[in-house]
């Protein structure tokens, strides 16, 4: 991954010397803040300094004629070098979710209320090297019925010329879970990989491709589904695909993402989004997003047609067969509208606003069409790097 | 409308695939005092740290895939 500063080879510098156009140019970076660092020793500079920052996601979801699920968390991260080839990532968040979350398909009863807080931190230490960068870090979530742990280890190697940028990853998650009111005591566990290149592509492209791969075992199922009852092993495929440009004329970048999806569960996804970030005046930036998804359903997942109650049509009661009504797991598409406005005051303290409108809809037609699911998030940040 | 967009979806796939591999294929030694626009914060993958995480945490809560970024993070009940 390109730091963010220039990184200057010394050693090639000194059988190519910069010019006396080149040597002004670093002036006038300098000048306009952009670090520059003499790299005889690393490809990914530590960071230069350290920041917090606070972070407050307000959020709320309707289907027609009903409020579901609102959530209010705050997060915040800590960012520091160390001894100059260390730094370490720190993350809290607190999450208090509540409101009516679907039985079965979309179909909310009194029972369908719930109220949650959701405690989670991670920890992540990096120490550079000449070419590589390794990470190790440390997560663990807590909420009334869920319980995680997971780790990770991680290691960057840049090629000489640092244009060339190799990520290869290895994961581990311990999950439990309960159900309030309910007798469950279920567990589950995963490994992940990832491998990735970054490449730039010229002094105003670069690019991304990451695979992941996740394998994991046990309790998959929603304890608080009416009927619900999924395999016991899930193995899950993600390509992500990204490219950044850079308009000088505009001072402004248009990033580009695409993710394929596939598990064993049979669903399929296509994941795009866009966004365009707009340097204004006065350190204001602009930054409109569009995403579109689209997914195939699981392939136990059973349209809204039943038989009794929440029985579908097609499931044999007492059998062996897995089954799912839950929305999540259907055929649909969405649409994501977001704006974003950042404000940086100075070299120390930022803020960004970020408004976003989601609107997902069901592949079903007539009698086995879902409810439509609505969306609004607010996210509102504050950082201070000192 | 899935199905459609579906489609076409895997049209934009397939073209923006193609584009990545032609700009592969031209790729032009960048000096590293030729970088300065690459090193914009905006430019950055992941720039967006807290936001984008809950971004991301919020569509794997309402849809079913997830990943293609990082490894090792924490899960929830939310999904």
């Amino acid at each position: 991954m390109i730091a963010n500063k220039i990184d200057v080879d010394l050693a090639a510098d000194c059988q190519n010397p910069p010019t006396l156009t080149k040597s002004i140019l670093f002036a006038a970076l300098a000048l306009n803040g952009v670090a520059i660092l003499p790299s005889t020793a690393q490809a990914e500079d530590v960071p230069e300094k350290a920041s917090i920052s606070w972070n407050n996601l307000h959020y709320r979801e309707s289907q027609p004629g009903l409020d579901r699920v609102g959530v209010n968390s705050n997060s915040f991260l800590i960012t520091a070098p160390v001894a100059g080839v260390w730094s370490f990532d720190a993350t809290l968040v607190t999450e208090k979710v509540s409101g009516a979350s679907p039985r079965y398909h979309t179909v909310i009863s009194s029972a369908s209320k719930m109220s949650d807080l959701r405690k989670a931190g991670d920890l992540k230490i990096r120490r550079y090297f000449d070419r590589l960068t390794l990470s190790a870090g440390i997560a663990t979530s807590s909420e009334n019925d869920y319980e995680s742990k997971a780790g990770s280890l991680e290691a960057k190697l840049f090629s000489d010329d640092n244009n060339t940028t190799w990520n290869v990853g290895l994961g581990a998650a311990s999950d439990k879970i309960t159900a309030v009111g309910r007798n469950v005591h279920e567990t589950r566990r995963g490994k992940d990989f990832l491998v990735g290149v970054s490449q730039v592509l010229s002094a105003q492209d670069i690019a991304q491709l990451t695979l992941t791969y996740q394998s994991g075992t046990g309790y998959f199922s929603d304890p608080y589904k009416s009927l619900d009852i999924r395999p016991r092993e899930r193995k899950q495929t993600a390509l992500l695909a990204r490219h950044n440009h850079y308009f000088p004329d505009a001072d402004s970048t248009l990033r580009l993402s695409y993710r394929y999806y596939s598990d064993s569960f049979k669903i399929r996804s296509h994941t795009l989004t866009v966004d365009y970030a707009q340097t204004l005046p006065e350190g204001w930036t602009l930054t409109p997003t569009v995403r579109l998804y689209t997914q195939k359903a699981a392939s136990f997942y059973f349209e809204p047609s039943y038989v009794f109650l929440y029985i579908p049509v097609g499931y044999k009661i007492g059998g062996t067969q897995f089954v799912t009504e839950d929305q999540r797991l259907s055929a649909f598409g969405s649409r994501s509208l977001a704006l974003k406005l950042s404000k940086k005051f100075n070299e120390n303290w930022m803020f960004d606003l970020k408004l976003e409108r989601y609107q997902q809809r069901n592949d079903g037609e007539g009698k086995f069409k879902l409810a439509d699911l609505n969306a609004s998030t607010l996210q509102v940040g504050v950082s201070y790097s000192f | 409308m899935t199905s459609k967009l579906q489609s076409g979806l895997g049209r934009v796939l397939g073209l923006s695939l193609l584009l990545f591999l032609s700009a592969c294929g031209n790729l032009v030694k960048v000096q590293p005092w030729e970088k300065a626009f690459l090193a914009k914060p905006e430019m950055r993958f992941g720039s967006d740290a807290l936001i984008g995480k809950n971004a991301e945490q919020t569509y794997a809560s309402k849809e079913a895939s997830a990943g293609g970024v990082s490894v090792g993070g924490g899960g929830c009940g939310c999904n």
